[in-house]
Formats: structure tokens, sequence, C-alpha cells
């Protein structure tokens, strides 16, 4: 047996399960998302700021909206892993790619959570 | 019927070696396989060619090739109903050739013993056989059918690009004795399966399964595997 | 190195690609989406990606979540059901299922598309943006007087 990356969590059985969680509830949630910012938009998909505004005064919404936030970027981001795990073999270009991802979905985390509890 | 075969060829005690196609043209006649035609060549046109044979009849598992792009067994291959003028013959993907069409198999043994492809039973043997009834048989008779062809680990992307991936016959292999009731030994296969070279390494991509002479249901088997790891650490 | 797809290895060729131009649609989505905060700058935002080009942009975009959602409900029944025995029925089974979800989407999607395509005037986002540049230059009065 070569040496196998024991030590390394990425792309193991949390991995693997988690992302079929995480895929379930973001079917779920985009359904919810799709249908209320397109198809039941008035105003032949008009969305406004008031409207939205008023969605977001609720705190159930704002809970869901951040909760649907950290569950794509987690899905994203496992499923970017597993896609540099197949194709990047280098050691020193992965982890350069690793880091930059993880700085992203970092980034993209704190902004959307941000802009959310923010607008209202 | 007349078929040109271009067979990809590489021979290693040649200066500057490289890997290249030389075509062969054979009288074809109904019923003739692949296998058949690679020994009209050898025998009768062009004795320096190299490929692995046995049995000539699926069960030995040495002719596995990639034929026309998708791996399967030369001697199971019939070329007529295959309806091609021209057929392309590679040695098996991602394994180290080592002439013409016959590849180094040591990756793929040192990857099938990895998961330790045999009972593991530590009790004391009982007065007669350790029995089973034929339900319980009938969860593993289908991986024991795997004649180790290489065809399935060879046809799948994930392994193309981790060659430390043990692979799906090494895999199905694990399945077999880890769903025989007889067997005790989950917990020495498990290090082998729960890594990200192991169980997890595999998307469901059905190329095994596609390429499998032997029709096995490989990547249910994987799953099936999958979720009694996932049960038993969740 | 070629190797012949059939339906599985093309589902995960698709799967895969999708899901790399849903990423990156996903860090577009949340960038524009943060430049959201005042009504100003929102209706600015929307005006221009509510323009009917974009809209009909958005059906590709609709396509490929259409693509990743149920082709991801292929490999659940895979992995926990024994889907794996006839994975390549179920594919063509969701991409006729997934076609008609696309059209019965796109056609709102278009329509909308064409209504502010030769309505251009009658956006909202055109009235309130007078209304917000009121606002912001109000607002900017406001700041000063503070200082």
């Amino acid at each position: 047996m070569s040496d196998r990356d024991r030590g390394i969590r990425s792309g193991g059985a949390f991995s693997w399960f988690f992302q079929r969680i995480s895929g379930v509830f973001l079917l779920l949630a985009l359904l919810v998302h799709f249908w209320v910012l397109h198809f039941s938009a008035p105003d032949h998909g008009e969305i406004t700021f008031g409207s939205v505004m008023e969605r977001l005064n609720n705190p159930l919404w704002r809970a869901f909206d951040i909760l649907f936030v950290v569950t794509a970027v987690y899905h994203a981001m496992n499923g970017a892993l597993l896609i540099v795990q197949d194709y990047i073999r280098a050691t020193g270009l992965r982890m350069i790619v690793v880091a930059g991802l993880w700085i992203g979905a970092l980034y993209f985390l704190i902004v959307g959570s941000m802009t959310i509890l923010g607008l209202a | 019927m007349q078929v040109t075969f271009k067979i990809s060829r590489f021979d290693p005690q040649q200066e500057e070696a490289k890997q290249h196609y030389k075509s062969y043209t054979v009288q074809t006649s109904p019923g003739m396989t692949v296998l058949d035609a690679l020994n009209e060549i050898k025998w009768h046109q062009d004795g320096t060619l190299s490929y692995r044979k046995s049995c000539r009849s699926g069960i030995c598992g040495s002719c596995a090739m990639k034929i026309n792009g998708i791996n399967g067994l030369a001697c199971e291959t019939q070329i007529e109903p295959m309806k091609k003028k021209t057929i392309v013959l590679d040695p098996l993907p991602s394994f180290e050739v080592i002439k013409d069409l016959a590849v180094n198999m040591d990756p793929f043994f040192e990857h099938l013993a990895a998961v330790k492809p045999y009972l593991i039973n530590e009790e004391p043997p009982p007065d007669r056989e350790r029995l089973q009834s034929p339900e319980e048989f009938k969860r593993i008779s289908d991986p024991i059918a795997c004649i180790l062809c290489m065809s399935c680990t060879s046809s799948c992307p994930s392994f193309w690009t981790d060659p430390e991936y043990i692979g799906p016959a090494a895999l199905y292999k694990a399945y077999r004795y880890e769903f025989d009731t007889r067997d005790k030994g989950s917990e020495e296969r498990l290090e082998a399966l729960d890594n990200r070279h192991g169980l997890w390494r595999c998307h469901t991509i059905f190329n095994c399964m596609d390429a499998c002479p032997k029709n096995l249901k490989i990547t249910h088997g994987i799953s099936l595997l999958k979720r009694k790891v996932i049960a038993e650490k969740y | 190195m070629f190797y012949r797809p059939k339906t599985g290895m093309l589902a995960w060729i698709l799967f895969r690609t999708t899901g790399i131009l849903l990423i990156i649609y996903l860090a577009m989505h949340i960038t524009v989406i943060s430049n959201l905060h005042n009504p100003g700058k929102f209706n600015e935002t929307m005006a221009f990606l509510g323009s009917w080009q974009f809209r009909l942009l958005e059906i590709g975009l609709y396509a490929v979540v259409i693509y990743h959602a149920l082709n991801g409900v292929r490999i659940l029944i895979i992995d926990f059901w024994k889907g794996a025995l006839f994975q390549a029925k179920m594919f063509w089974i969701l991409a006729a299922i997934g076609l008609v979800l696309f059209v019965a989407g796109a056609y709102p999607i278009f329509t909308h598309a064409m209504y502010w395509k030769h309505n251009p005037d009658k956006s909202n986002y055109h009235i309130i943006e007078e209304a917000s540049i009121a606002q912001e230059t109000f607002l900017a009065g406001w700041e000063v007087k503070d200082e």
C-alpha cells in the first residue's frame, strides 16, 4: 500500500454523505426561491426594492435565506474540491487552487450573510 | 467481409520507443471474434504482435482490451455484428503498457489485495461447514462471477485521474466479502474502503458496468457498500 | 485518451460541467445581490438585470439548474435505492421530465422578456430611480450637515 493520504479529511465519508443532504435541502430551497422570486412575482416578473424589504423584515425569511447561502456555498465548495482532487495532481498548484477556493468560499459566505442581514 | 484492424503498437526494446498504430487487413467469417482476428494476424501476418490470451472462451479474463473505444474481452466480441470496416484496438487505458496490447497488471492486484479479498473469521470452525441459506448466498452470487479481467477498473474515469483509487473491481470484491454472512472482517477492510482513494472516489459514472463482460451489477454493489459504511458511522 | 462515452459517463460529464457553471453563477449572484443596499443602487442594478436580454439568458441558467437538480435526484436514487440497476433508463425518463419542466418554466421567462422588450418605458425601476436619486442627494446632504 502506497501513501493513501489518510490524514486528509476531504473527500471522505462525511463529504459524500453531507453533499447528498445539502443537495436535497438545496433542491427544496430552490423550489421556494424560484417560486417566490420569479414564478409568482407580479408585474411581469419585476422585483421591487419594497417587496424584497417586506419579505426580509420577517426573521424567518432571513433565517431561511442565510441557511440557503451557507448550504449553497458548502455544496459548491465541496464539489469544487472533488473536481480539484481529480484533475490537479501537482501538489504545489493544487495547494494554491485549494487555498484560493477557501478564500473565495469564506468571502462569499460572509458577503452573502452580511447582505441578508444588512438589507433589512 | 474484409475488416481493417488498427492496432496500437509499442515496443520498449526499440530505440526511442513510441506508441503508434499499425493496420492489418483480415478476411472475417461469421462467428469470428476479435481474438480470432488477432491470432490470424500474429500467426500469418506479423509475429511481433503481443497480446494476452488464454482460454478464448470468456472465463480467464486475459484478453481484455479497448475495442473501438470501449473496454471488453477480445474473445467475447464478435466482429461481423459490429458492422464496422475498421476496428481500433488499444491496450487497457491507464495501465502501463509492457508491449503492444499487454499491460502491467501489478497495480490492479495490489489494489485487490488491499481490500483483503478472502474470508476473515476468527471464530473456531464448526464441526461441519459454515452454513448459509440460499437467500444469503444470493446476495453474493453476482460478484463471485467476476473474472478479474480489469475491464471495469481500467474504464473508470476516477481511476484514470487517481491511480491510488482501488477501483470498481476491488470494491466489488470487498462487497462480496462484506455481505457474506460468514465473514467477520468488516473492521479490517474498512481502512482500505473508507477513504478518498476508496469507496468515496466512486462517482457512479457506470463505465464499469457498461464495460463488464459478465454484466455484473458493480455500481449497485458499491452503493450498498457505501450505505453500509454510512449507516455504521452516522 | 479517447473513451467512448455511454449514458452514465455522459450524465457525469454534464453533471460536472453544470456544477462548475453553477459555482460561477453563485459567485456572480452573491456579488450582484450585495450591491442592493439602497433603493437607488437596487433599481440601477435591477434595471440592468431586468432587461429583456438578461431575462433571455436566465432561460439558459434555468436549463443548467434543471439538469443539475434532476441528475442529483438520479444520483440519490442510485445511492440510496437500487437506481444503479436502471440508471440509463432513469436518465432518459428524467430527461423527459426535465424537458417538460424546462418548457413550463422557460415560457413565462420568455413572455416576461418579450413584455419588457416591447414596453421598456413601463418599468418601475425607472420611476423609482428618479425618486431614489433624490433620496441619495438628500442623504448626502444630511451627512455633510452632520459633520
